[in-house]
């Protein structure tokens, strides 16, 4: 079996997702749901409703702590953003972020994904895209086959990160070398394998050029600009310290007005640093 | 220049850098638009978590630095950005991987 035939092994072994999630998703393409239906489901585990209080709660949701059940929380955020910061804290759970090997921490890794989710779903909102709820998990998500190359070919992976320390390259340039694939895709594999929404799907799979041939995905050229972004302002470790040029055309599709991202200086770095706290630390 | 701030931190009086549209596009508030409490209540009712305020005294946060320690920056940055920016929003990530440059 080759390297990348163990990869591909390694995801198609993995569990399905907890009950607990697809037990929601379930209960949200249910139409006769209601929200006390759904807050009881998420209520059945007391670690996850108070994570998603805290989440929910978060700066960069702007409740600032004034959502105090699961219920209200529905209410205020949407059945379908919920789902997602229940996706987002059981899948980095189901990881583990103890397992370190040379120069790959999954505590910095899982920092520079929530950076990515911020930042995302920030250009999002500057981009005047009002159906936001995809956004912080894309991000958070973009970079998942990282995971899974470390997970399943530790060692490959680590010759992955000495060529990084010595050539001064871009980790998927590194990947490309060692497994003739990128984490990219197989980051979409897994999101397929877990059935995420395609929106989500393509911008793992499309981050690095921030476009899809002809479309003009708002959600793909977000995730895209936000990790440069979280690479430029260092939230967590991406795996290499570049920090690449954008593809010009994400500009046409985002919009973004002049002053938008230099503003967003302050509100992410401090929403940053209290979101990895509440989802890596607390 | 504008400041994105968030809907809750809004301060009577404070004027609105770009129009809150609607999914449709539709202007449900223009810019220049001073913010009053009522606003505040209605952008929060519409959904809207953050909005561009303008800022009055918008100064370049780079004049803190000292000249030395800025040119000692983008001499790390070159290694690490090896590309020049095409236009504003390029300008303004430089300009952040500027800061976390200088602030480390």
């Amino acid at each position: 079996m080759d390297i990348l035939e163990k990869i591909l092994a390694g995801i198609n072994n993995l569990p399905t997702l907890p009950t607990i999630y697809s037990t929601l998703s379930e209960a949200i393409e249910d139409p006769n749901t209601n929200t006390e239906k759904l807050a009881k489901i998420i209520s059945t585990d007391q670690v996850s409703s108070l994570k998603i209080l805290k989440v929910a709660n978060s700066p960069f949701y702007g409740f600032n702590g004034r959502i105090d059940n699961i219920t209200q929380a529905i209410l205020y955020l949407g059945f379908r953003e919920v789902k997602n910061i229940v996706f987002a804290i059981t899948v980095i759970n189901f990881f583990s972020k103890d397992k370190e090997q040379s120069r790959f921490r999954p505590v910095e890794y899982w920092a520079h994904s929530i950076g990515v989710g911020i930042a995302t779903r920030m250009i999002g909102s500057i981009a005047n895209e009002n159906k936001l709820e995809n956004y912080f998990l894309a991000g958070i998500f973009h970079d998942i086959g990282k995971l899974l190359f470390s997970e399943f070919a530790q060692r490959e992976y680590s010759k992955v990160l000495e060529i990084v320390a010595r050539n001064n390259c871009l980790i998927r340039e590194a990947e490309l070398e060692v497994f003739g694939i990128e984490h990219s895709k197989v980051g979409q594999i897994l999101s397929e394998k877990w059935k995420l929404p395609l929106s989500i799907q393509n911008a793992i799979y499309h981050h690095h050029e921030g476009i899809l041939e002809q479309t003009k995905d708002k959600l793909i050229a977000s995730v895209h600009v936000g990790d440069i972004i979280a690479r430029a302002m260092k939230l967590g470790y991406p795996g290499d310290t570049l920090i690449p040029e954008p593809n010009i055309k994400v500009w046409e599709i985002l919009n973004v007005p002049d002053g938008a991202i230099k503003a967003m200086k302050k509100s992410l770095r401090s929403d940053f640093e209290q979101t990895v706290r509440l989802m890596l630390v607390d | 220049m504008a400041q994105l701030i968030n809907t809750d931190e809004l301060k009577d009086g404070q004027e609105l850098a770009a129009p809150i549209k609607n999914k449709f596009g539709q202007v449900l508030l223009s810019s220049n638009t001073i913010l009053l409490a009522k606003h505040k209540k209605l952008l929060q009712m519409w959904g809207v978590f953050s909005v561009y305020i303008k800022e009055d005294n918008y100064s370049d946060d780079t004049i803190n630095y000292d000249g030395t320690k800025l040119d000692e920056a983008k001499e790390i940055l070159r290694k690490c950005l090896p590309w020049t920016p095409r236009n504003q929003a390029e300008k303004e990530i430089v300009e952040l991987a500027l800061y976390s440059v200088l602030d480390e």
